[in-house]
């Protein structure tokens, strides 16, 4: 079982997000950078299918700047057996389809039996890479998976379906697979992980990156929210309500 | 310092992580700060008085207990600062869980480190990386506290020398209850010393050896931390278990207590830290009057000086510690200022924190009073604050009072230049905005070597009895000492530039800079003051009246 898994080094969640002197990027001086949770679930994702298959490698890739060794270390710390970073210095001004075409290229070198990634990055929040990726490695994705076995090369996955529903689907691999919430629970990285992981080796190779699709014109913070008003109460403050709704936020 | 000496190129550039151990530092405590978040509920350690067996399996298995030790036997060899900022992130969590982590790793394990065989280490060491071996360190006894060296425990070797016998007993022990492994300081009479002073060694003794752990102690704060007494009654040690050179055990203890203090200011600062996020939150959000209290200027006041001495301690101890990875020694004095103005400034945050938070400052609902009782502790223990600050400026001024008792007065006498003409050492090259702050350090360091000079020429040896003096010596020297840290740090990232750091950051930074910079000359000028213009003499006239007294003079409704 040879597995390749996709991350991303993001703002720390609780991040106060400043857009930069250029009006169109992020400014990261002053941010803590952490593993896109959602990547977490796929990293633990392919190292309890590697467990489970007695046999195998894991390989945790990221496109991003030279600094990303920190989170493909924590990743070789949780037990992936090596790390490729495709270096690119601007990383945090590509679109997903630049990026989804480097991976792609990185991977297919590799050619791996599954894919995993997270189903969204925290940061942009946009979530294409893992489908991009499907499309361009022509393999079969399924977003968003809260659960997953593999059988006799087929991966059988579960995601919610519309209105509470659970859908399940068998696909062959090689696939693609997006990880949400629910899948499990990503392990730490322990002691002898972190002391294992100083010996293991990145590969650190220049991404190649694919075309734009996409090109950021400007980029805003969103306007303060204003303070919540207390109308009134009870059905007294109902026609004042809808007044309100109606002429100043006009959503009626 | 004390000579009047201030040379930047022995604290700058700010020693600063270097990439590689940054990358390690953030996945350890990218690790426990996952770990704590969702496993360890300080309240409810507080409650019970435990830390729980899963949490501190739990936390051996992310290497807590190997932090400090050497990579070969399986720890994750953190250096100073990276053990430091550790540290902080484990107090900010949970005091007692910081506490036991301390006690094992900053005192427990250190004298192996320091001083054992390579057979030591290797029997030991791995087993403590794992936690499978707790660590405590048990010095004090009832009748050896600060003055430790009194202490009476006593290791006798067995007829047939191959072990020893150890009776005696130790007093307030942390992890006494859990450790399975105890450093423990004895008078070992059957090696005497030739300088006639006491001789102590220091034996490595396994629960199984046969000592008991008395009750624990119901304690004010850090409640989760075991502080037990251990009684050893006729407990045989093999003698390989006897640590460093038999005899000079006393020195042993100094020096991990020495080398290990700025691992406690560490947690003080993240403990601080801490609290301030939490007085911020409840402040900006707790409304009276129709508007947030973070509004009324002696809450801001509160904020502000929180973040002042907050920022001053930063600097401080990461300083400290950076320069200690760097030349690979402990520095003694300097870490023990940082104990000092550390434990006393979390102790001021956290009163500041609880009088911003009113009434839930005071109830269990809020995590304020728990810290404040969590807090109190660090002023006494490792070294109380009053010992430290003797020792500081004693040793400090032990080279220059014996060269001038033994020197002919006005020749060959190191303060003779200062005490008349007052020469100012240069200003360290700081950026504009900081210049009024470098030329007040450089006056405050040949203040205090004039303060220094008078006092030895006025009290020659005998200046450690002459406590008043010797601790606001220590006072101005913890000012000066911080204040370089603080522009130690302004000026290295200013060199590093705003592309790098980020215009807003050093603007942050110099803010911050001045602020504590202006804070720390006030406490100084007020220690240097104490020495020119004081009631000492009344003040101590009093207290030995109300000694003989028993208690205040009758009473006069
Ligand atoms: C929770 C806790 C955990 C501890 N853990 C450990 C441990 O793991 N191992 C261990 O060996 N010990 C431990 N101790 C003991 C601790 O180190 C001592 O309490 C400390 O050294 C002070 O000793 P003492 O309590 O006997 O106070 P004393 O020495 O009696 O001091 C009482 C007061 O007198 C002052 N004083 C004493 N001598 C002087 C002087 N010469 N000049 C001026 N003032 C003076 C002190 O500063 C203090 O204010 C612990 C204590 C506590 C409370």
């Amino acid at each position: 079982m040879n597995i390749v898994v996709c991350i991303k080094r993001v703002p720390a969640t609780d991040s106060r997000i400043k857009v930069g002197a250029d009006g169109t990027s992020i400014d990261d001086s002053q941010l803590e950078w952490i593993i896109s949770p959602y990547d977490e679930f796929a990293v633990e994702a392919a190292l309890q299918m590697k467990e489970a298959a007695g046999e195998g490698e894991v390989t945790v890739m990221t496109m991003g700047p030279a600094e990303s060794t920190k989170e493909l270390r924590t990743c070789l710390a949780m037990g992936c057996d090596k790390a490729v970073l495709l270096t690119d210095p601007d990383s945090g001004t590509r679109d997903a389809h630049t990026t989804a075409h480097a991976l792609a290229k990185a991977i297919q070198g590799l050619s791996p039996d599954l894919v995993l990634c997270g189903k969204v990055a925290v940061d942009r929040d946009q979530g294409q890479v893992g489908s991009l990726l499907g499309g361009i490695l022509d393999m079969p994705c399924i977003t968003e998976i809260k659960a997953l076995s593999i059988t006799d090369g087929k991966a059988t996955v579960e995601r919610a379906g519309d209105s509470g529903t659970t859908e399940t689907w068998t696909v062959s691999l090689p696939a693609v697979l997006t990880t949400t919430k629910g899948l499990n629970e990503p392990r730490y990285a322990g002691l002898k992980g972190i002391m294992a992981a100083k010996k293991k080796p990145i590969d650190e190779q220049e991404a190649q990156l694919g075309e734009a699709a996409l090109t950021i014109k400007s980029l805003e913070l969103p306007p303060p929210r204003r303070e919540g008003r207390i109308i009134g109460e009870g059905p007294e403050a109902v026609t004042e309500l809808v007044r309100l709704l109606r002429e100043e936020a006009k959503i009626l | 310092m004390f000579l009047g000496q201030l040379d930047a190129a022995d604290f700058c550039p700010y020693p600063f992580l270097d990439p590689d151990s940054a990358e390690l530092l953030s996945m350890v405590r990218g690790s426990f700060g996952r770990f704590a978040e969702e496993h360890i509920d300080a309240e409810s350690i507080d409650r019970a008085h435990a830390v729980p067996e899963a949490v501190l399996a739990g936390l051996s298995e992310l290497g807590l207990f190997g932090m400090r030790i050497p990579e070969e036997y399986g720890g994750l060899d953190l250096n100073a600062t990276q053990y430091c900022r550790v540290g902080m992130d484990l107090s900010a969590a949970d005091g007692a869980v910081a506490i036991l982590s301390g006690g094992h790793s900053t005192i427990g394990i250190k004298a192996l480190l320091l001083a054992g065989t390579e057979e030591q280490k290797a029997k030991y060491l791995p087993r403590l990386a794992t936690g499978e071996l707790k660590a405590a360190f048990a010095l004090s006894e009832p009748d050896a506290g600060s003055d430790a060296q009194a202490l009476t425990c006593t290791a006798k070797l067995s007829e047939d020398k191959q072990h020893y016998v150890v009776n005696g007993n130790k007093l307030w022990i942390t992890n006494g209850g859990l450790a399975n492994l105890v450093t423990l300081f004895v008078r070992t009479p059957d090696h005497p010393r030739t300088d006639g002073r006491p001789s102590i060694s220091c034996l490595l003794v396994e629960r199984e050896m046969g000592y008991e752990a008395g009750r624990e102690e119901t304690k004010l704060g850090i409640r989760g931390s075991s502080t037990v007494p251990l009684v050893f009654e006729d407990v045989s040690v093999p003698v390989e278990n006897l640590v460093g050179v038999p005899g000079e055990g006393f020195r042993l203890a100094l020096d991990i207590l020495n080398g290990g203090r700025t691992g406690l200011a560490g947690g003080c600062l993240g403990a601080s830290r801490y609290l301030l996020e939490e007085a911020v939150k409840y402040t900006t959000e707790r409304q009276q009057f129709g508007r947030p209290i973070a509004e009324f200027q002696l809450i801001q006041q509160k904020l502000g000086r929180m973040a002042q001495s907050l920022h001053a301690l930063e600097c401080m101890v990461f300083l400290t510690t950076g320069l200690a990875d760097r030349h690979g020694v402990d520095l003694p004095l300097e870490s023990a200022l940082c104990k000092i103005f550390g434990t006393e400034t979390l102790w001021s945050v956290v009163n500041d924190a609880v009088q911003c938070a009113g009434g839930n400052g005071f109830t269990t609902d809020y995590p304020f009073e728990r810290m404040l009782r969590d807090a109190r502790v660090n002023m006494i223990f490792e070294g109380t604050n009053e010992i430290l600050r003797v020792m500081v400026a004693t040793s400090g001024l032990r080279g220059p009072a014996e060269r001038l008792s033994e020197s002919i007065p006005g020749r060959d006498d190191p303060y003779g230049r200062l005490l008349d003409g007052a020469e100012v050492p240069d200003p360290m090259k700081v950026p504009d905005e900081l210049r009024a702050e470098s030329l007040a350090l450089s006056m405050a360091v040949a203040e205090l070597a004039v303060a220094s000079g008078k006092a030895v020429r006025t009290h020659g040896k005998a200046l450690r009895e002459q406590q008043l003096v010797v601790a606001a010596l220590t006072d101005q020297v913890l000012a000066t000492y911080a204040q370089a840290a603080v522009l130690s740090r302004a000026v290295s990232l200013h060199d590093q530039g705003a592309e790098t750091v980020g215009p807003e950051a050093l603007e942050h930074e110099i803010l911050l800079a001045k602020g504590s910079c202006r804070r720390l000359q006030r406490f100084g000028r007020r220690a240097s003051q104490s020495l020119r213009d004081n009631d000492d003499a009344i003040l101590l006239k009093t207290a030995g009246l109300i000694t003989r007294l028993g208690g205040m003079p009758g009473e006069r409704p």
